[in-house]
């Protein structure tokens, strides 16, 4: 089960598993697998027992029905969502919105992390740090409320663009391009210092012996950074991307259902919005599961597409 | 006054609801939490634990041998002699207080019913209602076959209440209500005839409604009267004498301020272009249209509102007042709550919505802006002098009855007694100060009386027991608020016990309700009131899209008004003909 080669530099914690002997220690396994097993049994509940619920994306369902008695409809749903031009743009809009965030969201705390691993003085980067992971945990119906204000035509940030560089208002949240851009930028500004943690971490880890041989060898900062730093964060890199691709299907219900408006529709509403409105507010139980399904597969098969590709290019195994 | 804030608590609801819903980074948290839930609930615990015991024709025995008598239980001096029980469900809102350590299940009104009434109130289960918990959790009961109690009131989504129906579980509750209904509920009932329609299910009423104050949500037009002044000019009363006070209020300084920061109207359409505050509405009702509901046309058939040609006027008007800077460039990003505060801050002239908004949000305006006056106004006309505003429904909600329910006449003695003495008291009545001394009432040493405003004096604390009352607000006769209001206005004096409380109402909502009553030709009525077609479930959430994306563009003229045509061609091919069909055959079998 565990792979020979330990040549990476930062070792990641828990990945170097001493050999278990197999004889005269069940019994200790046997205590182990006891604690494990209240987890087991909550994730059999809580995960895949209700994955049987599932059918009602084939069933045209009624809830004084039940699952038993509701009506069989095999793939419609499947085919009417993909039949209908609009629903195609609301997965369009999806997957264009949430790369965007992904990969933003991957160079701007890794940036951010290389940047603050250079500050020298502690109590300022402690401060910092605290300060850029704060809006983690606001929730997005107060700052959707704020950037409704600030955004405005006559708010903060025009007003600053009219006072520098005497731009004419931009309406961010009535124009579907800006729209996308509005809820990218935000969303790496709310969440980029909660993501950076990971990579301070990685950062932390790294041996400083490396440093201390490259300063004798002449290295200045920048080659540092270019030669050990970088290399170092490479494979929580990858981890930290390939759980996001799992992602590539959410844009962000929260921050869109409090922002969007029928203006950036076209281009802002996305697969949770749109699944809400049907499923939730007009109760079609069967389409919006079929498309929470239709959402799960292809987040499953990027996944494990993305954890293949992680073992081949850097090596990397989280089992 | 705390029905007036329903509204807002929905629209906190909803937002909350769907927060929460989707914390989670599973993908497939969002849509298996339903099916999730209800799968857990329904096949773990009934259908392993009960066994599936759906077939409970237990107690139909005694139930056809009462009909020989008009009550079912032995009956004294308006009092079951032996206590009946009434089995229910109840949310817990957050406007439900309590006092000397009681609860729902325990407290002044279910001592009330049975030492009065004789009645017995059991709650089955109560949830605190947060999140749509309630709706929730009838949902989960509906799915997990669990024993439905006697009855289930419920204020809210119309659709439940049509799942609830499709159970078969319930009762033809309007041939109870003919038998055992009295002649103040009754009365109360017949003030709106159109308000069994959504519960009409093969010509039987499977539904009692529950009433709401009668146009709650009606419109009058608020314009700042110190602006008025400012500017030299008088109050509105046809469309171009509107432009023109728009025009003033826009670029007339009319605060005085030297500066050109103001909007003459404050709309919120984000939601809906006819909606219940910052209303748009009574601007498409100048021309003869009411967009988001269906009206009935000159040959007695249903029309959507949202397509109809004398939208496209309106339309052109409001498209021009947003090129003039007379309404907010984020009037389409605002909801109705959002777009009311440019009034009460001081930036809006003219804002247009129910009478109560005296109370909320508008008593912030004279805390942000001293000296700030403003005054309800009737709504202006129309080129062609017409006046239009959207209807609200008296229809809150409904109450079911289990067709299993022991005493099913004991509902309606429950109610009974609540119209004829809680809805408008006597002098002598038994609810004449209020529902219970010491709950929302007290009397002072020297017989004075104590209400919310003193709710120190009452010994601990002011609480409004009537909330407790299994139909959440005891029983309202629908036109009778509004009236009382209308007639203070007119200087009538105030006789009755229901008449002298309602002239501690902040005058401005006195005079706003009066033009309520006065303008009450001038109601468009939703006259759609019926379960979703087949149509709509499948097509409707793409048609409100259409919708919105092509009226909102043509306001904010990134579309010119002739592709309102298109819109409709467009709208009407992708279902929208097939659900006008459905709605006229639901309109049809209920019109016979």
């Amino acid at each position: 089960m565990q792979t020979s080669q330990t040549s990476n530099v930062v070792a990641v914690p828990g990945k170097q598993k001493k050999p278990l002997k197999t004889r005269g220690n069940w019994k200790r396994m046997l205590a182990l697998d006891a604690m494990l097993l209240p987890a087991v049994i909550l994730t059999l509940i809580f995960a895949y027992i209700p994955m049987g619920g599932l059918v009602v994306a084939f069933q045209d369902f009624k809830p004084w029905l039940g699952f038993a008695k509701s009506e069989w409809v095999g793939l419609e749903h499947f085919q009417y969502l993909f039949s209908t031009p609009e629903y195609v743009q609301v997965i369009w809009n999806t997957l264009i919105i949430a790369a965007m965030k992904i990969i933003a969201g991957l160079i701007a705390p890794f940036t951010f992390a290389l940047l603050l691993n250079e500050v020298r003085s502690s109590g300022f980067k402690r401060s910092v740090q605290t300060m850029v992971y704060l809006p983690h945990f606001l929730s997005w119906v107060i700052l959707g409320g704020i950037l409704l204000d600030m955004l405005s035509s006559d708010g903060l940030v025009n007003q600053a663009l009219g006072a520098l560089f005497g731009i004419d208002p931009i309406f961010f949240l009535g124009d579907g391009n800006w729209f996308r851009f509005v809820v990218v930028v935000s969303d790496v500004w709310k969440e980029f210092g909660f993501g950076a943690i990971v990579f301070l971490a990685a950062l932390s880890g790294i041996n400083p012996s490396l440093y201390e041989a490259a300063e004798v060898d002449g290295a200045n900062r920048w080659q540092q950074t270019l030669s050990i730093t970088i290399p170092a964060m490479i494979p929580i890199t990858i981890v930290v991307g390939t759980l996001a691709l799992g992602n590539v299907l959410n844009a962000g219900f929260d921050q869109i259902f409090n922002l969007y408006n029928a203006l950036v529709m076209d281009k802002g509403d996305i697969i949770d919005t749109f699944v809400y409105r049907v499923g939730i507010v007009d109760g079609k139980f069967g389409f919006s599961t079929a498309v929470g399904l239709f959402k799960s597969i292809v987040g499953f098969v990027l996944i494990v597409a993305a954890y293949r590709l992680a073992y081949k290019l850097a090596n990397y195994r989280i089992f | 006054m705390s029905g007036n804030y329903s509204y807002g608590h929905v629209a906190t609801c909803e937002i909350s609801l769907t927060s929460t819903s989707t914390m989670g980074e599973d993908t497939m948290a969002f849509t298996m939490k339903k099916t999730a839930a209800s799968l857990l609930a329904g096949v773990m615990l009934t259908g392993l634990l009960a066994g599936c015991g759906q077939s409970k024709d237990s107690g139909d025995s005694d139930n056809t041998a009462s009909s020989t008598e008009f009550y079912s239980a032995k009956f004294e001096n308006g009092k079951y002699v032996e206590p009946v029980s009434i089995t229910t469900v109840f949310p817990i809102g957050s406007n439900l207080k309590f006092k000397n350590g009681e609860n729902i299940e325990n407290n002044v009104h279910t001592r009330w019913a049975k030492d009065t009434l004789g009645i017995d109130i059991k709650y089955l289960w109560t949830v605190s209602d947060q999140n749509n918990a309630y709706q929730t959790k009838l949902r989960l009961m509906l799915t997990s076959k669990q024993e439905m109690p006697d009855i289930i009131s419920f204020r809210g989504d119309q659709t439940l209440i049509s799942d609830l129906i499709e159970t078969g579980q319930f009762t033809d509750a309007g041939e109870l209500f003919d038998k055992y209904a009295s002649d103040t509920y009754k009365e109360a009932m017949a003030q709106d005839p159109d308000v069994w329609n959504p519960y009409i299910r093969d010509g039987k009423r499977m539904a009692i409604p529950l009433l709401d104050n009668a146009y709650n949500n009606d419109a009058v037009m608020y314009i700042r009267e110190d602006w008025l002044k400012n500017v030299g000019m008088e109050a509105p009363k046809t469309i171009d004498e509107l432009e023109a006070v728009m025009e003033a209020f826009t670029n007339g300084d009319p605060d005085k301020n030297g500066q050109k920061d103001t909007l003459a109207l404050s709309i919120g359409f984000k939601n809906y272009l006819a909606t219940w505050m910052s209303d748009a509405g009574w601007i498409f009702g100048m021309f003869g249209a009411m967009p988001n509901q269906w009206n009935e046309n000159a040959n007695g058939e249903l029309v959507y509102g949202s397509i109809q040609p004398e939208m496209k006027p309106a339309l052109a008007k409001l498209q021009d007042w947003m090129k003039k800077g007379y309404i907010s460039q984020e009037a389409g990003l605002y909801d109705e709550v959002k777009a009311s505060e440019a009034f009460t801050a001081g930036k809006a002239g003219i804002i247009v919505g129910p009478y109560w908004m005296t109370g909320w949000p508008l008593q912030d305006l004279k805390a942000n802006v001293p000296g700030a006056e403003y005054k309800p106004y009737p709504l202006p006309a129309g080129p062609d002098g017409k006046i239009g505003r959207r209807g609200t429904s008296v229809n809150a909600g409904a109450v079911l009855i289990n067709k299993d329910m022991k005493n099913k006449d004991a509902f309606f003695v429950y109610q009974n007694y609540l119209f004829d003495n809680w809805a408008n008291p006597t002098d002598d009545g038994p609810f004449t100060k209020g529902f219970a001394e010491g709950y929302d009432y007290g009397v002072g040493p020297n017989g004075e009386l104590y209400g919310e405003q003193d709710s120190d004096k009452i010994e601990g604390g002011w609480v409004d027991a009537i909330r407790y009352t299994l139909t959440y607000d005891g029983a309202i006769i629908p036109q009778l608020r509004i009236n009382t209001l209308a007639k203070i206005a007119n200087g009538e004096e105030a006789v009755t016990p229901y008449e002298k409380a309602m002239l501690r109402t902040i005058p401005e909502q006195i005079q706003a309700a009066k033009i309520v009553v006065d303008q009450k030709d001038s109601v468009m009525m939703n006259k759609f009131t019926g379960s979703p077609t087949k149509t709509q479930l499948s097509k409707g959430d793409m048609l409100e899209k259409l919708e919105k994306e092509v009226l909102n563009k043509i306001i904010y003229n990134k579309a010119s008004v002739d592709e309102f045509d298109s819109f409709v061609e467009k709208y009407l091919s992708s279902g929208g003909e097939q659900f006008k069909k459905e709605v006229n055959e639901w309109y049809s079998s209920i019109k016979q």
